[in-house]
């Protein structure tokens, strides 16, 4: 409920409610007995993709925006005629998410005044309505058959500046929406086919871009337009009923494929605790949320809790639940149809109101889709990786934390033509991707909210803006170490070029009091974000010298370290530099061959103080020193056995039984086993507790600084108030690594993985 | 009498078909020779030339023109068999290549690999970083120099590099504004390491993007010195045995080029194996009035499909090898690792098997005798009755049943618990239904209703798979094409095809252009080409040219292609060139899509030369004679081993109708006809069974 009168009327419609759906308006349905036979049904399915697909191209080529044409922050729905998702595109997944609770709120809201005809199309940005954010806007469109409405196809798209106080629109000097972009609910933004030019005017009217703005707006219309008239072309191919009777099988086959790889895994639930850092420019504070996640038999049941509403990192319930169903695509329905319609059928949602993912309005959502929504995928990515662990036959599926934050920057100048600019940097794409149970992360991958998404290339860059740059590589260390190393990203840094004018930017990211690409299993987190200003830099000098600096500490400058939430000008002379995150480890990076640590440091992957410290590889020359590594190794595993357990005490190191059975697997550590009918969680020979205690309570457990996590980790007191610990879970008999946690320092022990037996 | 050559080398059998100036053709087939494939060539020509009842010095003597297809560059890539590169490159860009603008982790998936993030990876490093250096040097989007070539750094990383690699390719940013550090490299290297090749990427690909021009640059190094000493080999022997004629190398365009340009284009043969049937189809399709194919080559390693749709080739203005992405015009093509060569074995888990391993051409299927012990597609052919073992390649070869029937026995039937025919009719099973699965995806999975296509079938099993793994597709009709070309009708596909060059250069610019701008830069590409024509022969009238530019809206980062007149430009003539692109955005994008608030950007020019060479006339035959040979027992899945006719494929005329279950026997391959199908002849001698 928000506090502000009048403003629930615009929430997102979950369930629509027929009876406020005009008398006039009547849905095309299939009558009951209707059949279609297989070869159709796969015929169509595959059609109905490869129409949503060419929508998706057609956008993309329209388009003039970097955001869309190479990060792929857009995507393009088709649903039934109720705005159930049948097919999306493989581009942002949370933006296809939220469609169905627009074209609801369309249906009870607006069937009646203004109506809805064939040819219209409806424009929302409304964050509560569905949309994930202010510049995500959403353009959804009514497909006729006849006189009966018969489906809906969408377009959502990320513009680059739709108004409020700060470039790009992300106002990170505010506090709530009413000094955001302004959300605007559903509007007929086409009619009967012509776009309106009032309502555009409303839209262009507001942005820094206006041009942009309104090509982005030609491409959604367009790629709506490909939609509608391919679908049309299937109805007279095959028939209406033979159509719609495909999309809705379409979501059933999605539906009992994910019910039935659920029944597949154990009982259980999974937590994880998350946090945002600094909620706007000048804040010094760290925002926690939890996931829970429950499986019971084949439902899923996401239970959302965490810190209230702050400052302008939040996000609605549409934006959340997008975020959270993320993952669940590829680690669990890799192998089905992403009919969302389906799929949303086995997963349930309970979130507190008013907290910092389920925002009330007049919250400030304006940068959801990077900030709260971006932090749901990464719980629920810990949450369903974990699950997996627990399964011998669908570990192979996880990945731990791939990317964990988007390291926007945003700028506006005037580039080497004379002309005015606002745009966002794409290279942020290159983020790494966290480790499975069977290799390495993905090196420099993409995002995992967008799995086709690329990093533009330097040269496109540079033609298009007033940028030279120094440099653009990975980064050693920034893969969080495991049995399996995360990836490592990359870094860049570029002065201005050809243009006289200062360079405005505002940076919004998290993840740099603490890292959010995080481990499973013992795997370490990746590195944090890093954003400076390298101010009065020598770099024009070194340039006319002959010499290039291919690392910032290269320069002779003054180092600004920009708070993840700043806004800031740039000179002839500043150096801009950023480092975007890496992967999570997988597993107890003890347990990693030390011939594959020797590679990653000759590659430069790994630094070789890295390798000793962390992995204990003793690399000498780029090859291994065996004696000294094994020396090594042994001394750290004693280092973990001497610590007590987090209340302090000396965890008991008692033997499994010898008549105890294995009951279940935890994860590759851990397990739960039986004894004179007593359930208990094992760690190789030892008992560790009982099965309904947290383990971690149990075991040795050290509490380091932050920054221990990795040398590309930062000391959290540059950016927050905030004491917080970097935790880890040793076996007692064994001292494997099992777990890894960077929580502030006042909470207990988070309860991870608790099987339900 | 003259000749028009095509062969074309694929993994188990090198096929050759010789046309003459009438029509008439004959074909030729020897085993593919990996470890020097020049010899199977000329093995190959000379079995053609025997057919013809020539001397093979003589046929060349007379020959017009020589079109040869490989599968070298491909293989080299994907065999990781090619050059040690060293990379020189910009200094602060050295991680281009390996980033790959993540992209190397996409490029290439299935939708549905796409989806499965767990399984996915980037490619083992082409270039390792161990062998990049960078250099101190650097341009601007203008092309002005920002720093100087620090030319003793070059100097040093030669020096360095040359001991530990093959060859060099250089990439530097904003080389194809500013080729001269490349060039300055490119000259010390000839000073440090005379040897060594050297490949620069303004002179591979042109064009703006580093990583692509860099990838592009890369597997062409990786391939060239392949590609190059093999063509230097075949062209010297076929001189000895008499060729005067130009040898032709297919590309992925779909075109073909001279073998002397390897050193630059061998890019441009990268998955060009397939295309030539794809073209043959294209050429076959036209003068039947069948303008969608579905054109299917089953050959020793491979499955292979490409579409024809309304009579046109399908082409992606760029192409991709392993992850990499290339900056290659190319061919539509989709493959996997099944063939007749496909081994058959029972896994860990004692799930039976079917490839992508292949016995290739040595040591072969089972029943060649060479040697090969393990069980193949090939050997469940032939032990389930299709293939004659007396009248493998047309009598050339003789099979053995019994060595068959030992690896089908050792390797699948005992493991499994079952007895050898059961064995053998599962590994048939197995392959026509991962045939089927592919053909889905390329039809069904992009939306095409297979409906709505006819089926070529070609290469040496395909006449044999094709009706089993067309059965649930639906598709019109399976052509089996040019009745005895079949098993090598890739062959022909290449001699149809024409010499084409296709250059390209980014020369960003906004729109109004300046004509003289533009027609300076096309006259210096088509100069470029001119030249490389005359040097191959081709006189001033025998090359067309056409020129196309790719336009945007400043700040898109698609393009699109619209053509360009001929000769100087005026600004009225590029004032209609933006009016038609957009016209053609309008029609490709819909109504209203236009923008007339934004600017117009050019972002590359592009030539394409053309320049024709005689082609193969398509005859059609006259045969006749008593076609029925014989009867036998064959195995037809739902039925089991059936009494079945067996046909001389040689000795039916136009107009026959054969009744299945029957089967018949082609020099080189054999079709099947199931029960409840009938294959008619038609003029061309296409079997056509429906």
């Amino acid at each position: 409920m928000s506090t502000i009168p009048g403003a629930d009327r615009y929430d997102a419609i979950v369930e629509l409610d027929e009876e406020a759906v005009d008398d006039d308006l009547d849905f095309h349905e299939v009558p009951d007995g209707f059949e279609v036979d297989r070869v159709t049904f796969e015929v169509l399915r595959h059609r109905l993709g490869q129409i949503n697909d060419e929508q998706g191209t057609t956008l993309k080529r329209v388009s003039g925006s970097p955001i869309v044409t190479d990060a792929y922050d857009f995507n393009v729905t088709i649903g039934d005629e109720r705005g159930e998702t049948v097919s999306f595109g493989p581009y942002v997944l949370f933006h296809a998410s939220v469609t169905d609770l627009i074209i609801k709120w369309v249906l009870e809201n607006r069937s009646s005044n203004p109506g809805i005809e064939p040819g219209d199309m409806f424009i929302c940005n409304d964050p509560w309505t569905g949309a994930v954010h202010q510049n995500d806007t959403v353009v959804v469109a009514p497909v006729f058959h006849e006189d009966e409405l018969f489906a809906w196809v969408s377009s959502t798209l990320h513009q680059v500046d739709v108004g409020g106080n700060e470039i790009g629109s992300f106002a990170i000097e505010d506090d709530d929406a009413f000094a955001e972009a302004d959300p605007v609910p559903p509007m007929k933004v086409v009619e009967g086919g012509d776009l309106r030019a009032d309502v555009e005017d409303l839209f262009m009217r507001k942005s820094r871009a206006a041009p942009l703005l309104g090509m982005d707006l030609r491409a959604q219309i367009a790629g709506n337009n490909v939609a509608i008239d391919r679908i049309h072309d299937l109805i007279d191919e095959y028939g209406a009923h033979t159509v719609k009777a495909v999309m809705g099988e379409t979501m059933d086959y999605a539906e009992a494929g994910l019910r039935s790889r659920l029944r597949d895994l154990p009982d259980g639930v999974w937590r994880h605790v998350g946090y945002q850092d600094v909620a706007k420019a000048g804040d010094r504070g760290m925002y926690e949320t939890t996931l829970e996640l429950e499986k019971v038999d084949d439902r899923l049941i996401f239970r959302v809790s965490g810190d209230e509403q702050a400052g302008m990192i939040n996000t609605t319930f549409a934006g959340m639940r997008g975020g959270l169903t993320t993952p669940v695509l590829p680690l669990l329905c890799h192998d089905l149809p992403w009919a969302l319609g389906g799929i949303y059928r086995a997963l349930e949602f309970e979130a507190e109101d008013g907290i910092v993912a389920n925002a009330t309005y007049p919250a400030g959502t304006g940068m959801a889709a990077i900030a709260g929504t971006w932090h749901t995928v990464n719980l629920s990515t810990q949450c369903v990786s974990n699950m997996l662990a627990a399964s011998p036959d669908h570990a192979d599926d996880l990945v731990a934390g791939s990317s964990g934050s988007w390291v926007t920057m945003n700028a506006l100048g005037v580039d080497q033509r004379g002309d005015f600019f606002v745009t966002q940097f794409m290279d942020p794409m290159a983020g790494g991707w966290g480790a499975r149970a069977h290799s390495d992360g993905i090196n420099t991958a993409g995002i995992f909210a967008a799995p086709g998404g690329a990093a533009p290339n330097v040269e496109a860059n540079e033609l298009a803006f007033p940028m030279l740059y120094l440099y653009r590589k990975e980064e050693a260390d920034s893969g969080g170490p495991g049995e399996y190393r995360g990836g490592v990203t990359a870094s860049m840094c570029w002065v201005p070029h050809d243009t006289e004018a200062p360079i405005q930017h505002v940076n919004s990211a998290f993840g740099a009091a603490v890292p959010t690409s995080q481990g499973v299993c013992g795997g370490y987190p990746s590195n944090a974000v890093r954003y400076e200003m390298l101010r009065d830099s020598d770099a024009r000098d070194l340039l006319d010298d002959g010499v290039i600096p291919d690392d910032r500490t290269d320069l002779d400058a003054d180092v600004d370290v920009l708070s993840p939430k700043a806004r800031t000008e740039q000179g002839p002379d500043d150096a801009y530099f950023s480092v975007w995150q890496g992967g999570g480890g997988y597993g107890d990076p003890l347990d990693r061959d030390p011939e594959r640590v020797a590679a990653d440091v000759r590659r430069g992957y790994v630094s070789r103080e890295q390798a000793r410290e962390v992995y204990g590889v003793v690399v000498e020359d780029g090859t291994v020193n065996g004696t000294a590594t094994a020396e090594r190794r042994r001394t750290i595993r004693e280092e973990r056995l001497t610590h007590d357990a987090f209340d302090g005490s000396s965890p008991p190191v008692e033997p499994v039984p010898e008549d105890a059975e294995e009951v279940a697997r935890i994860d590759p550590h851990l397990r739960v086993v039986e004894a004179d009918g007593r359930r208990l969680v094992a760690c190789g020979d030892a008992v560790v507790c009982a099965a309904s205690e947290n383990y971690k309570r149990h075991v040795p457990c050290a509490r380091r600084p932050v920054d221990e996590a990795g040398p590309l980790v930062n000391d959290p007191a540059e950016y927050v108030d905030v004491d917080v610990e970097f935790r880890q879970y040793f076996c007692p008999e064994t001292g494997t690594l099992l777990e890894n946690e960077l929580v502030r320092a006042e909470r207990g022990p988070v309860h991870d993985k608790e099987l339900r037996l | 009498m003259s000749y028009v050559i095509g062969v074309d080398t694929g993994g188990t059998f090198t096929d050759t078909v010789i046309v003459d100036d009438e029509g008439g053709r004959v074909t030729g087939k020897a085993s593919t020779t990996p470890d020097c494939p020049s010899e199977g060539v000329v093995d190959s020509l000379r079995d053609g030339a025997t057919a013809l009842g020539r001397d093979l010095g003589a046929v060349l003597d007379a020959t017009e023109v020589l079109f040869h297809g490989t599968t070298l560059t491909t293989n080299t890539v994907l065999e990781r068999t090619g050059s040690t590169v060293g990379l020189l490159t910009t200094k602060g860009h050295g991680d281009a290549i390996h980033i790959g603008r993540t992209k190397l982790r996409t490029e290439g998936l299935t939708a549905r690999e796409m989806r499965h993030y767990a399984a996915q990876s980037k490619p083992d490093p082409l270039v390792p970083k161990r062998h990049v250096r960078e250099v101190t040097e650097r341009s601007d989007y203008a092309g002005e120099t920002v720093v100087d070539l620090d030319e003793s750094e070059v100097r040093e990383a030669i020096r360095d590099l040359a001991p530990a690699v093959d060859c060099l390719a250089v990439n530097l940013l904003w080389s194809f504004e500013n080729p001269d550090h490349e060039r300055r490299v490119a000259e010390i290297a000839a000073d440090e390491a005379p040897d060594l090749p050297v490949y620069l990427s303004h002179r591979v690909a042109s064009k703006l993007g580093e990583y692509e021009r860099g990838a592009t640059t890369a597997v062409n190094a990786y391939t060239a010195p392949a590609l190059e000493s093999y063509t230097a080999d075949l062209v010297g022997r076929l001189d000895d045995l008499g060729l005067a004629a130009p040898v032709y190398v297919m590309t992925s365009t779909g075109g073909a080029m001279h073998v002397d340009d390897a050193h630059e284009e061998a890019v441009s043969t990268i998955m060009s194996g397939p295309t030539g049937g794809i073209i043959g189809g294209r050429t076959l399709g036209a003068e039947l009035g069948e303008p969608n194919l579905i054109c299917t080559d089953v050959g020793g390693t491979s499955f292979d499909v490409g579409l024809v749709i309304d009579g046109e080739l399908r082409t992606r203005p760029t192409s991709s090898v392993q992850g990499y992405s290339l900056y290659q015009l190319s061919v539509d093509v989709e493959s996997i690792g099944s063939g007749g060569g496909s081994v058959a074995y029972v896994d860990d888990g004692g799930a039976l098997r079917v490839g992508p391993e292949s016995a290739g051409a040595d040591p072969g299927p089972a029943c060649y005798g060479r040697g090969g012990e393990r069980p193949t597609v090939t050997d469940a052919d032939l032990l389930l009755g299709y293939i004659d073992p007396d009248y493998f390649l047309g009598g050339r070869r003789d099979l053995d049943v019994e060595a068959a029937r030992t690896a089908m026995r050792e390797h699948v039937a005992d493991p499994l618990g079952v007895d050898v025919e059961t064995a053998a009719a599962s590994v048939f099973e197995i392959v026509n239904g991962a045939m089927a699965d592919l053909l889905r995806q390329v039809t069904v999975e992009r939306g095409h209703d297979p409906r709505h296509f006819s089926i070529l079938a070609y290469g040496g099993a395909g006449p044999l798979h094709a009706p089993f793994y067309a059965e649930d597709l639906g598709a019109r009709a399976v052509v089996v094409p040019l009745g005895d070309t079949a098993s090598v009708f890739s062959a022909f596909g290449i001699a149809t095809a024409d010499v084409t060059w296709v250059e390209e250069a980014s020369n960003p610019a906004l729109a109004p252009f300046d004509p003289d701008d533009v027609t300076a830069t096309f006259a210096d590409l088509e100069d470029a080409v001119r030249e490389d024509f005359r040097e191959r022969g081709f006189g001033e009238g025998e090359v067309t040219f056409s020129r196309e530019v790719e336009l945007r809206y400043k700040g898109q980062v698609h393009q699109l292609a619209v053509p360009v007149p001929n000769g100087d430009l005026t600004d009225d003539d590029l004032a209609a060139v933006v009016d038609r692109w957009e016209e053609t955005y309008e029609s490709r994008y819909g109504e209203g899509s236009t923008y007339a608030e934004a600017q117009v950007e050019l972002v590359n020019q592009r030539v394409i030369a053309s320049g024709a060479t005689p082609d193969p006339a398509l005859g059609g035959e006259t045969g006749g004679g008593d076609a029925l040979d014989d009867r036998r027992e064959v195995y037809w899945p739902d039925a089991g081993f059936v009494p079945t006719d067996r046909y001389d494929g040689e000795a039916l005329a136009p107009g026959d109708v054969l009744d299945g279950p029957a089967v018949i026997r082609l020099p080189d391959t054999t079709v099947a006809v199931r029960p409840g199908q009938a294959a008619t002849v038609d003029d061309y001698r296409n079997l056509v069974i429906d």
